[in-house]
């Protein structure tokens, strides 16, 4: 795509910069140019992108992978990614579902208060709760959800009747649907927050986005439409993420080079899943987000017991 | 201010931060890509990232210096106060409506916020 110009390429193995002529017969040597690593990490953060809007989930599962395993690059680089990657998906994302009235706001601001209270909470009690054992439990509960959100695919949750306190918060609330505007009311609001506090307390201790809590906590807990739970917890995430990217930032995890791609690849990629959302099925929405979970649950266990956390 | 309005606002708000984030990073890597500037990167080790990328006068300064990585660091300074001024500005229609059940939920976290960045968690 840059034809004959002279790309200063880096290579993983030596630290001299070659020159790499691409169409100008020059010998390709044993390395990646900078143009071609950007590509192959903005590809990558499409699909994160993608992934990341259509279940509420901040995008890092597809990012870190991407740049730890098939690029070489250090889990620092890498966790500051994945922190550009959540802010991203959420900015981006929560711009047209905020728009087209499926974020609940009321829900998300009053629910901030725990998750980012537990954010604090967790960054400072990292220094003594293991990590693995945290990261074992995190995965026990994913893999239970995904259990029983298997179990219901296709089922929405029903209209149940409304809740005292969440009436007086004024939290029920109406989303676009093919069948028209949908009202829905909501449930259990006191041990909602608690498990956003433990999914914030999660993400402070653990470092990753707690987009698979916020979900699970407003659709199984709260009994809030799958919709409204995923695009709610997309337009949360980037809060939780700010809060602890200006440190990333100031320690150096955040790389222009690395994050350049990321950032533009998960902004393209949640336009295109904020545009399917709004016309996907909701089962399908709900088995996608299981098999996500139960992905990210495995991973969780092996990580957490076999101590790599 | 109407609950329809308030979406709209904050769906404003997020769109043009992350246009601004967006072709400020994106006018930064075009700069980069095009400009042959040496470089020897390499992620497979962690080192850091040199002052001028890590504290915000510093990314402002390398940025209005023409500096490549410093206009796409800055690009990405603005995409993390995205979030934060997407608070902000809620905390401001909450406000201006009189809701004052929100504006105190909306503080409360705007706070939290600030106390997160702060003490550099």
């Amino acid at each position: 795509m840059l034809g004959c110009r002279r790309i200063l390429s880096f290579s993983f193995y030596s630290h001299e910069p070659h020159a790499l002529c691409c169409a100008c017969g020059c010998e390709r040597r044993n390395a990646i140019s900078l143009a071609v690593f950007m590509a192959i990490v903005a590809a990558g953060s499409i699909g994160a992108g993608l992934l990341g809007s259509l279940t509420g989930l901040g995008g890092g599962i597809i990012v870190i992978p991407l740049l730890t395993l098939a690029l070489g690059v250090d889990i620092r680089y890498a966790i500051g990614a994945s922190l550009v990657s959540v802010i991203a998906t959420s900015s981006g994302a929560a711009a047209a579902y905020v728009r087209e009235g499926f974020v609940n706001i009321r829900i998300g601001m009053f629910l901030e208060v725990a998750t980012v209270s537990g954010a604090l909470l967790g960054a400072f009690a990292a220094a003594y709760i293991p990590a693995s054992a945290i990261a074992v439990v995190f995965g026990l509960v994913l893999l239970y959800s995904a259990y029983v959100g298997i179990r219901g695919y296709g089922a929405d949750n029903p209209v149940v009747a409304p809740d005292n306190l969440a009436t007086r918060l004024r939290m029920n609330g109406a989303y676009p649907s093919a069948g028209g505007v949908r009202l829905y009311n909501v449930r259990s609001v006191v041990p909602g927050m608690g498990l956003m506090a433990f999914a914030g307390i999660l993400s402070g201790l653990l470092g990753i986005g707690s987009g698979a809590l916020k979900v699970i906590a407003m659709d199984r807990i709260m009994k809030i439409p799958f919709k409204v739970s995923t695009t709610t917890s997309n337009f949360m995430i980037g809060v939780t993420a700010a809060a602890g990217a200006g440190v990333y930032l100031n320690r150096g995890y955040v790389d222009p080079v690395v994050d350049l791609p990321v950032m533009l690849g998960v902004l393209a990629g949640s336009l295109v899943g904020s545009r399917i959302l709004t016309k996907a099925r909701t089962g399908a929405l709900r088995v996608i987000f299981a098999i996500v979970i139960a992905l990210v649950g495995m991973e969780m266990m092996y990580k957490g017991l076999s101590g790599r956390f | 201010m109407t609950d329809k309005r308030l979406e709209l606002l904050i769906g404003a708000t997020l769109r043009i931060g992350v246009i601004a984030a967006a072709v400020l990073a994106a006018v930064g890597g075009g700069f980069l890509l095009f400009s042959g500037v040496p470089s020897k990167p390499d992620f497979g080790r962690f080192l850091g990232e040199p002052a001028y990328l890590t504290t915000v006068a510093g990314i402002f300064r390398s940025a209005f210096s023409g500096n490549a990585r410093g206009i796409i660091q800055l690009g990405l300074v603005v995409l993390i106060s995205v979030p934060i001024v997407r608070v902000a500005v809620s905390l401001a229609a909450f406000a201006f409506r009189k809701d004052w059940l929100y504006s105190a939920v909306t503080a409360v976290v705007l706070a939290l916020l600030v106390v997160s960045l702060a003490t550099g968690r």
